[in-house]
């Protein structure tokens, strides 16, 4: 009896003790959440502040971050130790997600570089500053620190827009846009049909009457200004500067307006029967000429930035499908220069050819004399009569022991120029 | 152990040997490189090779206008005679369909033509479609055992499928987003492969499938340019890494099983394999463009 008892007022005890310390254990993350560093009263702000007296200065600019203002240098910094620069409580990618999270939402359809890799420094001051939003410039000036070449020409262009040079804010979110790509915060046309009114005469005659607010508008228009009226792109295609849509699409008044009124192939050889005739009857075609929307994989039937009413600089459009082979230039010990420069055209014709690989010459010596001129006096024998001694069928040339796309080696050579090269061929000087 | 168990453990026997053959990885051996024309020449950036019965090779040469045949009896070949067509001046794919026929895919004129083993031209698919010649724009095609037709039409972006007549029967689009596809095989339950070279996938629709649906994974991590696609007798893909020169093996699940062979010069390396065909048992037939030549390879496990 008085061992259950005695049982029993344990029990009653532990269950106490065992309640007070899980309340305890409760209550000190809280309070260690708090003050994790247990300062003493009234050294919050302070403490810190005694050693970095400098820093008074910035807490009295215009904008000064939350946890600063309140004097919480711990909410980002570790006063002890950290492993990270500037005794970050975590890594510069994490500190800040910490309170900002959601900046870059699940499914967006394009993230800011700088918000993908972590990098909030880039735009924001972590303290202080003189802008809103503790930017560490102003508006349209922040941007062009990365993207000049774009604020360049939206200043110097005849026929501006003026978001383009007042605030890239009013189309582009800074962070990221779950709506369209290019940090556009609203998809086209609805984006622009927030300034632009369409039910004016004016607009309908600039437009030919066609229903152009279903439309994409930088199909034709830079939106960031251009030297074109219109602000059209730099380089339109003549109906289209003609004011002959027509020509393509159905009339205005169809319900099909928009659309074209032959697939592509079809429509462009209407003008262009030369280059579609020469490419159909090559040998080798380049697939994307015939391939689904044919001409318009690669270009833009209205307007663009670039030569040849290219959708996009001719090094990205390539390379969107040749992914390989851009890694493998990027990868490689030398680089040749026409593919740094994204100029494919140099080496290749673009929509057939009838010598393998494309290439704009049927000569592949040829090819590489336009800019190796050296090679015609002082190589290493190449040419039709010199027979690869690993292949009877084949013949010395460039690509012999070269490869132009890229190579680990350097002169973009096959193998290690000073062990592996030449002893492919001349094998009895090999180990 | 009554006569059931038995039968049932057996089956689970066979079950886990055939899954573990399936994941071993495959090899190819070389077996035999063809390089020559048969006439005193070499072989000129071939672009096409098909083998009937395991006995009859045929190469294509658009550069030259020639359809090669050998004789096939490895771990040698001779050759037998060379084709030229006026009519179908620049021969890339080349296939055998089951009277014996070649058809070679013209890269002038853009058709489908039938030639005889003689070399004697029977003209030129027609395709119809809802009763009107339909314009058909092929980049690959590939035969079943009963001669229908199965073709990369580019222009609309759909695998057609028709009798060997040439008459339409059904169109499968291409897999949604840029799917740029460069050759197919069709197996002998009609179910058709396509490889996407941008994409570096395999897609597969069965028969009565009106869409693609991926049988293997983006395949990036094992090779660079898919350009040709083969089908083994135990159903094993085989895609030519046009740009990286090497052969990636796909079991009939999609799986990975090993990639062969390596950029070279060399017998038994590869420089831009551009076709593929197999002999119909364990042989692979690889045509190199750039080697201007053909190799055979055996297939083991």
């Amino acid at each position: 009896m008085f061992r259950q008892e005695g049982r029993g007022a344990d029990m009653k005890s532990s269950i106490a003790i065992g309640a007070t310390v899980l309340l305890a254990g409760l209550a000190l993350p809280s309070a260690a959440q708090q003050d994790p560093f247990r300062l003493k009263a009234g050294a919050r702000g302070e403490a810190c502040l005694a050693c970095h007296g400098d820093f008074e200065a910035v807490t009295r600019r215009a904008h000064v971050h939350t946890p600063v203002k309140a004097g919480q240098c711990t909410d980002c910094h570790n006063p002890h130790a950290s492993a990270h620069g500037k005794l970050l409580a975590a890594g510069p990618n994490q500190v800040c997600t910490t309170c900002h999270s959601g900046m870059a939402p699940a499914g967006a359809k394009s993230v800011h570089a700088s918000v993908e890799a972590g990098e909030c420094a880039t735009c924001h001051d972590p303290h202080a500053s003189d802008f809103r939003n503790v930017l560490v410039a102003s508006g349209n000036d922040l941007c062009a620190t990365c993207h000049q070449e774009v604020a360049s020409a939206a200043a110097a262009a005849a026929f501006k827009h003026d978001p383009a040079t007042k605030d890239c804010a009013t189309c582009h979110d800074p962070h990221a846009s779950t709506a369209a790509t290019g940090l556009l915060r609203k998809a086209e046309p609805e984006l622009c049909l927030d300034c632009h009114r369409t039910d004016t005469p004016g607009f309908a005659r600039k437009h030919q009457s066609y229903p152009v607010e279903r439309a994409q508008c930088t199909s034709c228009h830079d939106p960031h200004g251009s030297a074109n009226d219109g602000i059209l792109w730099a380089n339109v295609h003549a109906p289209v500067s003609a004011e002959m849509c027509g020509e393509c699409h159905a009339p205005a008044s169809s319900p099909r307006a928009l659309e074209a009124r032959k697939p592509a192939l079809e429509l462009c050889a209407d003008c262009h029967a030369g280059a579609v005739e020469a490419a159909m009857g090559s040998v080798r075609l380049h697939w994307p000429v015939a391939e689904g929307p044919a001409c318009l994989n690669c270009h833009n039937p209205h307007a663009s930035d670039q030569q040849g009413l290219l959708a996009r600089p001719e090094g990205a459009l390539c390379g969107s499908c040749h992914q390989d082979t851009v890694a493998r230039q990027a990868r490689s010990a030398t680089k040749h220069p026409p593919i740094e420069d994204g100029s494919c055209g140099a080496c290749h014709a673009p929509h057939a050819s009838n010598g393998t690989f494309l290439l704009a010459a049927s000569n592949e010596i040829d090819l590489c004399a336009t800019c190796h001129d050296w090679q015609r006096h002082s190589s290493h024998p190449i040419g039709e009569n010199v027979v690869d001694p690993r292949n009877p069928n084949l013949r010395l040339t460039c690509a012999s022991c070269h490869r132009s796309h890229g190579s680990p080696h350097k002169a973009l050579s096959l193998w290690d120029p000073k062990m592996e090269l030449c002893v492919q061929c001349h094998t009895q000087f090999g180990r | 152990m009554t006569s059931s168990v038995r039968a049932a453990l057996s089956v689970i026997l066979a079950l886990a040997a055939s899954g573990a053959a399936e994941a071993q990885a495959v090899r190819l051996r070389p077996v035999l490189s063809v390089y020559a024309d048969g006439a005193g020449g070499g072989l000129l950036h071939p672009e096409g090779a098909a083998v009937r019965g395991g006995t009859l090779l045929a190469v294509t040469e658009p550069d030259r206008g020639r359809i090669l045949l050998y004789n096939l009896s490895l771990p040698n070949a001779s050759a037998l005679r060379i084709l030229t067509v006026p009519q179908a001046p620049a021969p890339t794919v080349v296939r055998f369909d089951p009277r014996g026929e070649l058809l070679i895919l013209d890269a002038r004129s853009r058709g489908i033509a039938r030639i005889t083993e003689e070399g004697a031209f029977r003209g030129f698919v027609e395709f119809r479609e809802g009763g009107r010649t339909a314009r058909v724009f092929p980049r690959s095609f590939a035969l079943d055992p009963g001669g229908n037709l199965y073709v990369l039409d580019a222009a609309a972006s759909s695998v057609l499928v028709a009798a060997p007549g040439g008459a339409v029967q059904r169109r499968i689009p291409y897999p949604e987003g840029p799917a740029f596809l460069a050759d197919l095989v069709v197996d002998a339950l009609g179910t058709i492969y396509v490889v996407d070279s941008v994409g570096k996938r395999v897609w597969n629709a069965r028969r009565g499938d009106e869409t693609f649906t991926p049988l293997s994974e983006p395949l990036g991590a094992y090779l660079a340019f898919p350009a040709a696609l083969a089908m083994d007798d135990q159903g094993r893909l085989f895609l030519a890494d046009k740009d990286e020169g090497g052969i990636v093996i796909l079991g009939m699940d999609g799986g990975f099983r090993g990639r062969q062979s390596a950029m070279g010069w060399r017998d038994g390396f590869l420089r831009y394999p551009v076709a593929l065909a197999t002999d119909g048992g364990s042989h692979l037939v690889v045509v190199e463009r750039e080697n201007r030549r053909v190799q055979v390879f055996a297939i083991s496990q």
